[in-house]
């Protein structure tokens, strides 16, 4: 499948959903953070703004392999700036 | 910007912005990790929005970690050097991450050598 | 071209200030045609998988499911490649999903990484 066919095969705008929704969707619950220096952040989502402020409760860090947890943590604000992605923890 | 917060006189704190967790933090220790391994465990004076913060009593704790030429991921040697200072004001930008009730919890010994 | 056109819809005209002739270098607003909203591309990505080249050492393979105007991304199904200094690359585990930072985003890919589409 070439790149062009790709972009030509998409379904229309079903699946579509806007990072705003995601956020409100992840509220409360527990999420990784993956900051740009490596390293990997667990906790819930305690709030979070447009410019990916993030605070977070019960913080776990982990280890830039994601394999071991290096401290624990109660509440973390992580700046924005500095946030690589946000996922759900499964 | 002129939005420093520095009135600790309301009893209940919206919650709904991640900053608000630090207006609840204010006069509290806490604990700053900045960009570069280090670390600032101080108490909270003021902030502002860009996480420009001021600090008393503060403890520094700079780890600087010397990587193998060969393999850039090979520790070579890891050093920490200690400072403390009475007050400082911390720019916002190089901050990363910010423990309201971290300043008493044990050192984790990791270190966030960010590339920036 | 005209293909170009239909996918990425045509070019906008604008006016901006700059100087018209020569010889008197006269200032006015002149027309220009400006290249479409670039969104769109990515727009059309939508429910497609995307090959995304970070800043620093990684990319991500994954479904576009959304953006915003700061090019922050709704992922799923994604895989997060790590390339070593070595050049050797290193896949982790898929994440079902995730918001990705427009900020590290270096070059968006429609179609998924070669590795992807073979798979």
């Amino acid at each position: 499948m070439s790149p062009e066919d790709a972009v030509a095969s998409v379904p229309l705008a079903g699946s579509r959903k806007s990072p705003s929704e995601y956020v409100a969707s992840m509220r409360g619950k527990k999420v990784i953070v993956k900051l740009i220096g490596g390293s990997i952040f667990k906790g819930y989502l305690a709030s979070l703004d447009g410019y990916l402020n993030i605070a977070l409760e019960q913080t776990e860090e982990w280890n830039s392999e994601g394999t071991g947890v290096i401290g624990t943590f109660g509440d973390a604000l992580i700046r924005g700036n500095n946030v690589y992605y946000i996922s759900l923890e499964e | 910007m002129s939005a420093v917060a520095l009135s600790t006189s309301q009893s209940t704190v919206a919650f709904n912005e991640p900053l608000d967790l630090l207006t609840l933090a204010l006069d509290e220790r806490v604990r700053i990790r900045l960009r570069g391994g280090r670390e600032l465990r101080g108490r909270l004076q003021a902030y502002d929005f860009h996480l420009n913060c001021i600090l008393s009593d503060v403890e520094e704790t700079v780890t600087e970690i010397i990587y193998s030429e060969e393999d850039p991921t090979v520790v070579v040697s890891q050093k920490t050097i200690k400072n403390s200072y009475s007050l400082i004001y911390v720019r916002g930008d190089s901050v990363v991450v910010v423990f309201p009730q971290g300043a008493e919890s044990e050192p984790t010994g990791s270190v966030v050598a960010d590339a920036e | 071209m005209e293909r170009e056109l239909q996918r990425y819809g045509p070019l906008r005209w604008d006016f901006e200030r700059g100087a018209v002739g020569c010889a008197a270098g006269l200032i006015a607003w002149r027309p220009v045609a400006r290249a479409p909203y670039r969104p769109q591309l990515i727009d059309k990505c939508i429910g497609s998988r995307i090959w995304l080249l970070l800043h620093g050492e990684s990319e991500l393979v994954g479904t576009l499911c959304g953006f915003d105007q700061h090019v922050n991304m709704v992922l799923e199904d994604v895989t997060e490649i790590q390339v070593n200094p070595d050049g050797s690359r290193l896949q982790l585990p898929v994440r079902k999903s995730m918001l990705l930072s427009g900020n590290n985003i270096a070059m968006l890919i429609p179609g998924g990484s070669p590795s992807d589409i073979s798979a």
